[in-house]
């Protein structure tokens, strides 16, 4: 599913309803723990539209835990697992946050090496013996 | 004179550079032993440090089985919020320290392990490793990590690496359980995302541990109104919003909620007292929409004959 045109075509759904001054969706009954504190925050926006944006926060990262080598069923399980707050920290960034697993030492190896091999490449230094000028 | 009272200066700073404050109370070495150990594999010290938290804390699960729940391939690693999601998903709270070694100090006194993220790299090449902490001594620190159980780290090491990645840590607590320190607004939004994976009785143990703490601060009420609600323990739940209530007159969340349960039990007219007023209290705030669509549904409801119990005006 090419998941940014799909939130491109929500965000302009929602748009619509919005210039059009009416709520979206208005939810009537219960209102949650998570809800209630994130409107006591004091940046926060109406809460039924802060519902919605989630809604489209955890879709948004299940697709990337999905581009990420995630298996579809477990990427929803994971995106469930996280909170409002924690998707809306995650959603686009998914790639930028850092990720604990001792692979930067390896990234970087690599990265000295590439280095090295375009510098020997283009002649500014002799490290490698496969070519010569 | 002076030169005395410089060199006591100076004797001073480098006392406190060489030993660390702990937090009062707390012992001068310090091994939490009983914690188990995983040996990590490649990449994977993600699930193995969390699989240590958890088993500390008497959730016993295999770091292979949390693999699915936390490992990235792509990136080789493992999110910081996703560890926090996948302890509440083995029935924990997953609360995050605020970034100071005396509260890490903290925890490990009260008997529970904490895991950092660490950077071993620099700020610009970054190698991130994720351990926990089992302990402390004068000028060490005690960790479980990567393939050694027992990591004797300088501390002057350990607080390089560990403030390269933002001081960040979280603790695992048995639902009901209360960190060491800590402040009522972190906690209601760390047991605000447990509750959304808990059970309805796990919720209830975490809000009624924050009420007991913090019992003027409505959130921990609110909070247990609604898992008690989930419960099928309606009474309960109608005392715990009259208590938020009780802490905060104006908090239109707990009000509407009440008026929402005494309409479902046919009281009708002490359910439109309530939804009229969270309507006032929430006009302009960003429940204002939320609270008038209940208010809505309540007002087009057909007068019955009340039950008996009701409350009177």
């Amino acid at each position: 599913m090419n998941f940014p045109f799909t939130r491109t075509v929500l965000g302009l759904t929602l748009g619509t309803f919005l210039l059009a001054g009416m709520p979206p969706i208005a939810y009537a009954g219960m209102i949650g723990t998570a809800t209630a504190i994130a409107a006591a925050a004091p940046a926060a926006r109406d809460a039924d539209l802060a519902r919605v944006q989630a809604g489209l926060a955890r879709a948004d990262v299940r697709a990337q835990l999905e581009r990420l080598g995630v298996e579809p069923a477990a990427a929803a399980q994971r995106a469930a697992a996280l909170s409002d707050a924690e998707l809306a920290r995650l959603a686009d960034r998914l790639d930028a946050l850092p990720a604990g697993g001792d692979a930067g030492i390896l990234e970087f190896i690599g990265l000295v090496f590439i280095v090295l091999l375009i510098l020997d490449y283009t002649g500014v230094i002799h490290v490698f013996n496969t070519h010569h000028h | 004179m002076r030169v005395v009272a410089a060199a006591l200066l100076a004797l001073a700073v480098s006392g406190c550079a060489g030993a660390p404050q702990r937090p009062p109370g707390a012992p001068e070495r310090l091994e939490l032993a009983a914690v188990p150990f995983f040996a990590q594999d490649r990449y994977q010290c993600g699930p193995a440090a969390l699989a240590t938290l958890l088993g500390a804390s008497g959730a016993s699960v295999e770091p292979a089985a949390l693999v699915a729940e936390v490992y990235l391939p792509a990136r080789r690693g493992s999110l910081q919020l996703e560890l926090l999601a996948a302890a509440r998903r083995h029935d924990r709270l997953a609360y995050p320290l605020p970034p100071d070694p005396l509260a890490l100090d903290a925890e490990l006194a009260a008997g529970r392990p904490v895991l950092v993220l660490q950077n071993f790299g620099s700020t610009g090449s970054p190698a991130w490793h994720y351990a926990v902490v089992v302990g402390y001594g004068p000028g060490y620190r005690l960790l479980r990590s990567g393939l050694t159980e027992r990591l004797r780290l300088n501390e002057s090491r350990f607080e390089g690496s560990w403030s390269r990645a933002g001081r960040w840590a979280f603790v695992a607590l048995r639902p009901g359980e209360l960190p060491a320190s800590g402040a009522a607004q972190p906690y209601a939004e760390a047991a605000s995302a447990f509750e959304a994976v808990a059970t309805a009785e796990s919720a209830a143990a975490a809000y009624a541990a924050a009420t007991g703490r913090w019992p003027s601060e409505p959130a921990g009420w609110l909070g247990l109104g609604n898992a008690r609600e989930r419960g099928g323990d309606l009474a309960g739940a109608e005392a715990a919003y009259r208590a938020a209530l009780g802490a905060a007159p104006g908090y239109a969340a707990a009000r509407n909620n009440l008026a929402e349960l005494l309409s479902r039990r046919g009281c009708l007219a002490a359910a439109r007292r309530e939804i009229r007023r969270a309507d006032g209290d929430a006009a302009g705030t960003p429940l204002a929409t939320a609270v008038a669509a209940t208010r809505a549904a309540i007002e087009a409801r057909e007068a019955v004959a009340e039950p008996s119990g009701c409350p009177e005006p």
